[in-house]
């Protein structure tokens, strides 16, 4: 049976690769080594990474509020991020059960067999990963188009995958990876004069930080209402991508949580399952 | 006010290199064939983006024309106008 070794959440900010090399001395490079090196300990043989589409694989002609991805390969990044170009795997095997399992327990996936990734999953697997050589398999939450879905689903839906992957046939060590911010406005009315983005309620963000140290997170999925990820952005909602990944930790607390500043709305977390 | 016409056409500007040019070069040109309302293309021509975010554009759409400063809109007149923008209903 396959186990799940390890759980992931750090930021997916498209400026981060032409800003911070793999190896610079920025706290952004920094944290992204130090998550990564627990998830080489972890020796995970594919991923599942939860993140959100920003209208770059999916339109308004047609959005999903859950999709996976179950083709053979996959490349990107199909939006317009300065960073290299990746061909990649994806665990085909994997993502077919997880749909499997997910319908049984009625969670609806859209499904997608032809595709490319955002920034949101390309950069930090770019980060976290050798060349992208791990196996992927994506799962899409929508996190910015009204209606979101509501925590409590995401949550729920993190434990549904954490039990796909225990009953996948197959001897294979597997990551979860949910990437993006608590507080972020891009392009919206909260952004900072002159500039493209924003960070509405950082008070929010530390919220969420703590919560998440101190394994609180049934009371961060009671708190995460759709009022409050708005307030806290209009990619508030990139909470829900932790959220599912939150579900398939349990009530296990991160082995690596870099500490929160006052000016970034979001974390770098690892958790050690195996 | 249905605003995806314009979030279709933001969409356009961002993954189809030619159409942006378009617009750079002539923008109520390469937007009249577009199905827009006349106060849609008005606003959009004008760069009034406080109003098309009103009507419900997304702003992840709508921030692409402040890529190339389309329509007016340089990233700076773009934050100016965008902020304190009323979510639309």
């Amino acid at each position: 049976m396959a186990e799940l070794v390890a759980a992931i959440g750090v930021p997916h900010s498209p400026h981060y690769p032409s800003q911070y090399p793999k190896d610079g001395p920025a706290d952004t490079s920094r944290n992204y080594r130090a998550v990564k090196a627990q998830l080489d300990a972890a020796k995970a043989d594919a991923i599942v990474v939860v993140a959100n589409d920003h209208f770059n694989t999916f339109f308004l002609d047609n959005f999903p509020t859950f999709a996976i991805g179950v083709g053979e390969a996959s490349s990107g990044p199909n939006d317009q991020t300065k960073m290299p170009h990746y061909d990649f795997a994806v665990h085909s095997e994997l993502a077919s059960h997880v749909l499997k399992v997910g319908m049984n327990e009625g969670f609806d996936f859209a499904v997608t067999e032809d595709f490319g990734v955002d920034h949101a999953m390309l950069v930090p697997l770019h980060y976290l990963t050798d060349e992208l050589k791990m196996p992927v398999v994506p799962i899409w939450v929508n996190a910015f188009v009204k209606p979101l879905p509501t925590a409590r689903r995401c949550f729920a839906l993190g434990n549904m995958l954490k039990g796909a992957i225990a009953s996948l046939p197959r001897n294979m060590r597997v990551a979860v990876l949910a990437t993006g911010h608590f507080s972020l406005e891009i392009a919206g009315p909260r952004v900072d004069p002159g500039e493209r983005h924003g960070t509405p309620d950082i008070g929010w963000s530390k919220h969420v930080h703590r919560r998440i140290a101190s394994a609180e997170i049934d009371q961060l999925v009671a708190e995460a209402t759709p009022e409050q990820m708005w307030k806290a952005g209009n990619i508030g909602g990139e909470l829900l991508n932790w959220i599912v990944m939150l579900g398939t930790v349990g009530k296990a607390k991160p082995c690596y949580l870099a500490d929160h500043n006052d000016k970034d709305g979001h974390a770098f977390a690892a958790w050690s399952l195996n | 006010m249905s605003a995806y016409q314009v979030n279709k056409l933001c969409h356009r500007l961002y993954h189809d290199r030619s159409f942006r040019d378009a617009v750079k070069a002539d923008p109520a040109k390469a937007i009249a064939d577009w199905p827009l309302s006349d106060a849609e293309r008005k606003a959009l021509l004008a760069g009034d983006v406080k109003q098309l975010y009103e009507w419900g554009v997304h702003p992840f759409l709508l921030g692409h024309a402040s890529r190339w400063d389309l329509f007016g809109l340089t990233p700076a007149v773009y934050a100016e106008r965008i902020r304190g923008a009323k979510d639309p209903a």
